[in-house]
């Protein structure tokens, strides 16, 4: 088991490497070189000289790489081109919208995760009955549509017709508030991107769940263990999901992947002030260490969650362990 | 039991989050007033050597002041100096005394010398030093710039005077981004409720000037637009700094919000490439000019929301219109009869005419980023220029490698659409067209010294009407010479909450964002 934990880590390194790599020289090769840029600017000749020489663009690209990779070790992800946040330090900047990624995107993610297990276990153990075509369907439906629309819909629904929740942002502009009031602000604000995600998301495993529930639910064990007289609660609890959650493990990891691409999106449709809304804001302004940045923490995290999955795999089917 | 419970929580969270909601509008007579103002990108940096957009600039006009305020045509006010007078290459501004800064230091000649010498490293700012030679103090209150030329351009500075004393104690004022900025304007920058997409700025109870009749300014950043205008029509914002043409009829149609269309100070444009070995013949150029529907263009592409124009010029009063013996409208037997007259021919009928064994047929770059709007542009060009033997192929690429592409010097491209934005003095746009060899930087390698010559004049006129002559005629040459096809004078679009707010009032170039802080410091909740 430590040696394939080993093993696994070991990968993972070498992987992380190669990204950093990757994210250097990707930047420098997609069509919008920032000189380019500056050289369109509406400003004078010196300052755009000024300019290029602060982002180390006048060194060849081998001495560029060369600083990049020294500086990453020692934990200076470098200046941004830009200002974000009241500053241009790439890690700061990161580190700062990290939390409200990482609550958005564990809230929905939570939410999808417990709300499709439920529908998933309700539509197997209800199989062709009315309740499972209409939650299939439902699922079927959420899952397939595009995240633009439906929090346009939700926008529209809870925003402009009812009026119960903020159209975007993390906090109400211009209000100082201080403890809870200020907890329930950010929930307030929070709640519907974590709904847009969270039921979009909620589908995929609804419908993952559901069909590994009813192939588990014919096994020969289930059969001997309601021969053996258990009750349908303490079959489904001890032995059908416990079994169904292997592939639903492996849904989840995959969809981290997912989450946080679809993190773009969303705290874009929603001003959300996540990493996902700096990563749109950086592109938009071809500003590579931001982007250089993004990309770094965003793959070590999906390196990072995909290694502990398959640690978790290790625990939850003693056959890989053995 | 446990489903009541359950009801119970449910219904609890529901009416906690309904009472938060309804708690941020606000109302009562001492409640702190707030103006909220949406906009579409977030915060930058606010250092006066960083900042770069048209927005942060508008920001600090409200935590600084500038030597000279606008009117709505732009025309030059008393604001920091009182006074001023131009004496050849000389400009004297006389200051006010009563100024200070929000850490109470004096407001002084010096702070504007210091201001203006850095300024040449200053992104948005460098503009206004150019041909400045040397700043001279005589006193606390007399500043005196001697310039290279007369610089007729200096009643059109809109200059951020930082305090010297601040900026001069930074290692590297360069680089420097303050967290707590000391001006003189109007607002003082908020901190501690700026972050997380939001940018606040509070009343400065010290200002020397009108007191702002709102306690806290707040800009609201919106990626969505769709969200913005929902936002816009429940009043969870006051104003939009810039709406889509969409959002713009849909919040047209809504009770209480005043909406409107501004100048840009800029131009939209169809680029000739002077090197290609045919579109250097003017005929063809002209034959282009007159396949340009833009009327159709403005229609299909802008919404209708954009205005015709001859000239790179698009300042109030200073449009160039051309005679009627020499304007090109859109005329495709016109375009067949130049050309037929100079010798293009489709000897081969393939419905596209050559001469020299060269067809006319041309490659036309547009960035991919503007094609969901730009298609309707496009495809009236290639459909009318087929109507007159001029083949046109479209390629839509990214914007950078577009501005990597199409550049002054390189041969190997032949037409582009673009755009530039210009400034609130008429005569800065025309720079673009100095010959390119000498800097000009039109990207289409655009030469000709008689434009050269009547450039200079521009920049050396001191009077007025005499300047806005040269002008003219610069635009006149511009217009013959066709380095350009002009499509239109696109608009800002802006809306306000008008049952809420009174007291702004709209200036050529909008309600915000039109370098004066008139409306910030005078809007007020309507009683």
């Amino acid at each position: 088991m430590g040696k394939r934990i080993l093993k696994k880590f070991f990968f993972s390194c070498v992987t992380i490497v190669f990204v950093v790599a990757f994210n250097f020289f990707l930047f420098r090769i997609m069509p919008g070189d920032v000189e380019t840029i500056i050289a369109k600017a509406n400003t004078t000749e010196a300052v755009k000289q000024r300019l290029i020489e602060q982002a180390g663009l006048h060194r060849p690209l081998l001495e560029q790489f060369w600083v990049y990779m020294k500086d990453l070790l020692t934990g200076d992800f470098g200046e941004a081109f830009n200002s974000y946040d009241g500053s241009s330090n790439v890690l700061t900047v990161i580190m700062g919208r990290i939390p409200n990624t990482v609550i958005l995107l564990f809230c929905a993610e939570l939410f999808a995760i417990i709300a499709g297990l439920i529908i998933g276990v309700i539509c197997a153990q209800k199989r062709s009955t009315k309740l499972d075509t209409g939650l299939l369907s439902g699922s079927l439906v959420l899952y397939s549509m595009p995240t633009f629309w439906f929090a346009m819909l939700l926008i529209f629904l809870f925003c402009a017709t009812l009026q119960i929740f903020p159209t975007g942002g993390i906090f109400t502009p211009g209000r100082h508030y201080y403890g809870m009031a200020k907890i329930l602000d950010y929930l307030k604000h929070m709640i519907l991107p974590m709904l847009c995600m969270g039921v979009l998301m909620m589908g995929c495993y609804a419908i993952t769940m559901r069909s590994t529930m009813i192939n588990i639910l014919t096994e020969d064990y289930i059969n001997t263990a309601k021969a053996k007289g258990f009750s349908t609660r303490y079959i489904l609890f001890h032995h059908a999901i416990p079994n169904a959650m292997i592939p639903m493990v492996t849904i989840i990891a995959l969809n981290l992947a997912a989450i946080l691409g679809g993190a773009i999106q969303l705290e874009t449709l929603f001003s959300w002030q996540g990493l996902g809304q700096l990563m749109y804001d950086a592109l938009n302004r071809r500003d590579y260490p931001m982007l250089q940045g993004c990309f770094f923490i965003s793959a070590v995290a999906m390196i990072l969650a995909n290694f502990l999955t398959d640690v978790l795999y290790g625990f939850i089917d003693p056959r890989i362990r053995e | 039991m446990k489903g009541k419970k359950l009801l119970i929580v449910l219904l609890a969270i529901v009416m906690v989050f309904t009472f938060t909601a309804c708690g941020g509008g606000g109302g009562g007579a001492d409640e702190e007033v707030i103006f909220n103002i949406a906009t579409t990108n977030g915060e930058e940096s606010m250092s006066f050597f960083k900042a770069e957009s048209a927005k942060v600039e508008d920001w600090m006009h409200l935590m600084y002041d500038s030597l000279l305020e606008f009117d709505e045509n732009y025309n030059a006010v008393p604001h920091l100096a009182t006074s001023w007078e131009n004496e050849g290459n000389d400009w004297t501004f006389h200051l006010r005394d009563d100024v200070v800064f929000s850490d109470g230091e004096k407001l002084t000649s010096e702070d504007v010398k210091y201001t203006y010498e850095m300024g040449v490293n200053s992104y948005l700012y460098s503009i206004y030093t150019e041909r400045i030679e040397s700043i001279e103090c005589p006193d606390e209150t007399t500043v005196i710039f001697h310039c290279a030329d007369a610089k007729p351009d200096m009643l059109y500075q809109s200059m951020p005077i930082i305090p010297k004393h601040i900026w001069e104690a930074q290692e590297d004022p360069l680089t420097w981004d303050p967290e707590e900025i000391v001006g003189s304007g109007p607002y003082i920058y908020d901190p501690s409720a700026s972050g997380n997409g939001v940018t606040a700025f509070i009343k400065n109870p010290d200002y020397w000037g009108d007191q702002p009749k709102i306690d806290t300014l707040v800009f609201t950043e919106y990626d969505n637009a769709g969200a913005m205008a929902q936002a816009m029509k429940i009043g969870e914002v006051d104003a939009c700094y810039s709406l889509e043409k969409t959002q713009y009829d849909d919040l047209a149609n809504t009770e209480g919000v005043e909406v409107a269309s501004f100048d840009a100070w800029g131009f939209e444009y169809l680029g000739y490439n002077m090197l290609d070995e045919l579109l250097a013949d003017k005929t063809i150029r002209h034959a282009i000019d007159y396949c340009t529907d833009v009327d159709y263009i403005i229609e299909m592409s802008y919404g209708g929301i954009a205005d015709v124009g001859y000239g790179p010029v698009n300042n109030k009063g200073f449009e160039y219109d051309p005679p009627a013996d020499v304007k090109r409208g859109f005329n495709i037997d016109k375009a067949n009869e130049i050309l037929d007259k100079a010798g293009y021919k489709d000897t081969d009928n393939d419905g596209i005419r050559e001469k020299d064994g060269k067809k006319l047929s041309f490659e036309l770059i547009t960035a991919s980023h503007r094609s969901s709007w730009q298609q309707a542009t496009v495809n009236s060009l290639i459909e009318n220029c087929a109507k007159a033997g001029i083949e046109i192929k479209w390629n839509a690429m990214e914007v950078a490698t577009m501005w990597d592409t199409c550049y002054d010097g390189n041969p190997d491209w032949q037409l582009n659409l673009d755009g530039w934005g210009g400034t609130m003095d008429p005569g800065y746009i025309l720079q673009l067209f100095i010959s390119w060899e000498n800097g000009g930087y039109a990207t289409v390698a655009y030469s000709n010294p008689e434009f050269d010559k009547v450039y200079g004049e521009v920049f050396a006129a001191t009077d007025a009407a005499e300047r806005a002559k040269y002008i003219e005629e610069a635009q006149a040459i511009l217009y013959e010479d066709c380095p350009y096809t002009y499509l239109c004078y696109d608009k800002t679009l802006q809306c306000i909450n008008s049952d809420k707010w009174t007291g702004y009032k709209p200036y050529s170039n909008g309600f915000f964002g039109n370098l004066s802080a008139y409306n910030y410091t005078h809007i007020e909740p309507k009683a």
